[in-house]
């Protein structure tokens, strides 16, 4: 392949320009009861080396993002529009060989179960090897030095003994070690890390998160994070996207998303975060009702049945991406929070005792009649 | 069953790395019995140009016919051509060992690639594949199987061709629901966005594991294909040339009605019967061990 000159790990800043820009990304299944609008008109962009943490419940679309943006998702009723361009390379309509070009060397991805992500019946050697092989045409020897080294960097000790493993002979935690030396292997420019944490153990999840953190700065690699656990993406990323029922519903730099909340939704993930200060057996603040059906998503504010702040515009206009004081902060509120147009919105709920408005503000579900609809994210975070 | 409670270790190496316990040679006293005895019938059937047997092909006249076992230089006697029973049953083997291995080389290859094409591409290809399946599943085996041997002519060839025919729709239906759970995996996702193309996903992820259960299952494909051979050679439909079992048991009959002589319709019988017994047990417990549900991890 042509691409063999491509060969070390060091994705140097080539070209000018962002390393990737999504724009009115769309994905759609075509299935019978109708079109799932899984993916529904997202815009991105990533500068080389950056992180970009895509946060949203079970449903939301993220991991239908990530693989669409690679490419990823082949079965036949997958209508994807809008644009994808990596590096300047437009992928959407991009052909197969074309895009198997990408994968590996300028893209990647970790999965969320290493249970499942490595073949059962090969052996981890040869699981890292494959691609150095095919993709650099290194030889054995040489693919081989360089799979331990790989090992080596992503902390598993005894990378020797390791190689001769299979998969079901090491733990989840060492398993997603080798699925990240898999998805380093060939330099990618470009990482997407699908909940790489939700499958492991609690005190394993910090060290991969910090592994994927090292790797991410020491490779100057750009990384894509999707996970469902604001907490997960707090400390490691340079930004965030927020997703609701397929749209990005508030997008900004770390900090700002969690000092300078606009959208009622980010609000209510923060507010489900359990806090150490809060006495034990505090209940959790839950997000009432369940994420609208893709199929007929409401024609207004997709959040606005569950929102405490939704107002009659709220359910018949959908409301724009807008761009809030901070450079680079965005989101989709007709009546932002922190704003005094949100306040007096909510007050305006509270006074008519709508459910969602007391919830969100005694943080009771019961007294909201909203049990029976425990949403995902109330189980997920 | 002392050996039940692991023994509590927690060194530190121990406690990184899970330690399964090796698996156990499950074959038990049975299994066992069963891999002999198939060692032994293949081991006879190879040898038996160089074994010191009775040409299966010459009478004997210094018994008579219907000698019963132990008959001086017979060990299982002679039948009612004065033919020695136990040379014959040796070289009969050959026929089920060439049956056998037939079936595993060529209807386990087509059978197991088509079902593998269909489960991995689905669509068009699954449609059209999966339909000839179907209709070669549709027929009675046996009347095919007739059907194929009268129009092509006894001879052991075509009656291997036919056997391995009707072979195909098994394998290729367990290949493909096999293939369907395996590319369903994510393990071939991540291939994909490693760069691997269909052909290596294909040989390289998902063969490997559609093979084990395919292998497992072709051991029960094999006892039912030695018991099509035998039935076709008993109803007389393959060619009077060939020495096999069903063949033996066919020549049988007449001693067992006539004279009330039962060893030469019997022992055959038997011997075919321990055989297929064994096949099926081995097969019984290798399907169990290489189960896709134990090797979904």
């Amino acid at each position: 392949m042509a691409r063999s000159t491509n060969r070390r790990v060091i994705a140097a800043p080539t070209s000018e320009g962002p390393l990737l820009v999504v724009d009115d990304f769309r994905t759609h299944f075509a299935t019978d009861a109708g079109l799932v609008r899984a993916v529904d008109g997202v815009s991105l962009t990533l500068e080389r080396g950056k992180t970009l943490g895509i946060v949203g419940e079970s449903g939301s679309g993220k991991t239908v993002l990530s693989r669409s943006v690679m490419g990823l998702l082949t079965a036949r009723n997958v209508v994807r529009s809008g644009s994808v361009r990596l590096n300047g390379q437009e992928l959407v309509g991009a052909s197969p060989s074309q895009l198997r070009a990408l994968w590996g060397t300028d893209m990647a991805m970790v999965f969320q179960d290493p249970m499942t992500s490595l073949n059962p019946v090969m052996k981890i050697g040869r699981q890292i090897t494959e691609g150095l092989r095919y993709h650099l045409e290194l030889p054995k020897d040489e693919a081989l030095a360089q799979a331990l080294q790989l090992l080596e960097s992503v902390g598993i000790p005894d990378p020797r003994r390791r190689l001769e493993q299979y998969p079901h002979e090491l733990s989840g935690g060492m398993r997603q070690r080798v699925t990240i030396a898999i998805a380093l292997a060939c330099g990618p420019h470009l990482l997407f890390a699908d909940e790489p944490t939700t499958a492991l153990d609690v005190t394993v999840q910090a060290q991969i998160l910090d592994l994927l953190q090292q790797q991410q700065r020491e490779r100057y690699m750009a990384m894509v994070l999707v996970t469902h656990d604001l907490g997960v993406v707090a400390g490691r990323t340079d930004e965030i996207a927020v997703m609701y029922a397929g749209q990005i519903v508030e997008k900004a730099p770390t900090r700002t998303l969690f000092t300078d909340v606009r959208m009622p939704y980010t609000e209510a993930l923060l507010k489900s975060i359990p806090k150490l200060e809060e006495p034990s057996h505090t209940r959790l603040q839950i997000i009432g009702g369940r994420p609208p059906d893709l199929l007929r998503p409401p024609s207004g504010c997709r959040f606005a049945p569950r929102c405490p702040y939704a107002q009659a515009k709220c359910h018949t206009e959908p409301p724009p991406l807008v761009e809030a004081e901070t450079p680079g902060h965005e989101f989709r509120c007709w009546f932002p929070v922190g704003t005094s147009a949100g306040q007096e919105a909510l007050e305006r709920n509270l006074a008519q005792h709508l459910p969602a408005a007391e919830a969100a503000v005694t943080g009771d579900s019961h007294a909201a009649g909203l049990v029976e609809a425990v949403s995902d994210t109330g189980g997920d975070l | 069953m002392t050996d039940v409670l692991p023994v509590p270790e927690v060194t530190g190496a121990a406690a990184a790395e899970p330690h399964e316990p090796r698996r156990k040679s499950n074959l038990g006293v049975a299994g066992w019995l069963a891999a002999i005895w198939l060692l032994v019938v293949s081991a006879a059937a190879l040898l038996a140009p160089v074994l010191p047997l009775d040409d299966p092909r010459i009478t004997d006249f210094a018994v008579p016919n219907n000698a019963s076992p132990g008959t001086a230089g017979h060990l299982l006697g002679t039948d009612n051509n004065g033919f020695d029973i136990f040379s014959r049953i040796i070289w009969g083997g050959r026929v089920s060992l060439i049956v056998a291995f037939a079936v595993l080389l060529f209807g386990m290859t087509v059978g197991g690639l088509i079902g593998l094409l269909a489960g991995f591409f689905r669509g068009k290809l699954e449609t059209a594949l999966m339909s000839i399946v179907d209709i070669l599943l549709a027929f009675p085996s046996l009347v095919l199987l007739i059907a194929l041997v009268s129009f092509l002519g006894p001879e052991l060839r075509n009656v291997v061709l036919g056997i391995c025919i009707v072979s195909i729709p098994a394998f290729a239906r367990i290949s493909r629901a096999t293939t369907l759970t395996f590319s369903q995996r994510e393990f071939v996702v991540a291939a994909r966005a490693a760069g691997a193309g269909n052909g290596r996903i294909l040989v390289r992820e998902i063969l490997p594991n559609v093979i084990l259960p395919l292998l497992a299952f072709g051991l029960l494909v094999v006892a039912i294909a030695i018991v099509a051979e035998g039935s076709l050679a008993f109803l007389g439909l393959t060619s009077t040339e060939t020495i096999s079992w069903g063949g033996m048991i066919n020549s049988g009959r007449r001693p067992l009605q006539e004279d009330n002589v039962a060893h030469v319709a019997m022992i055959p019988a038997v011997v075919m019967f321990l055989t297929v017994l064994a096949v099926n047990f081995l097969g019984d417990r290798f399907r169990a061990a290489f189960d896709v549900k134990d090797t979904a991890l």
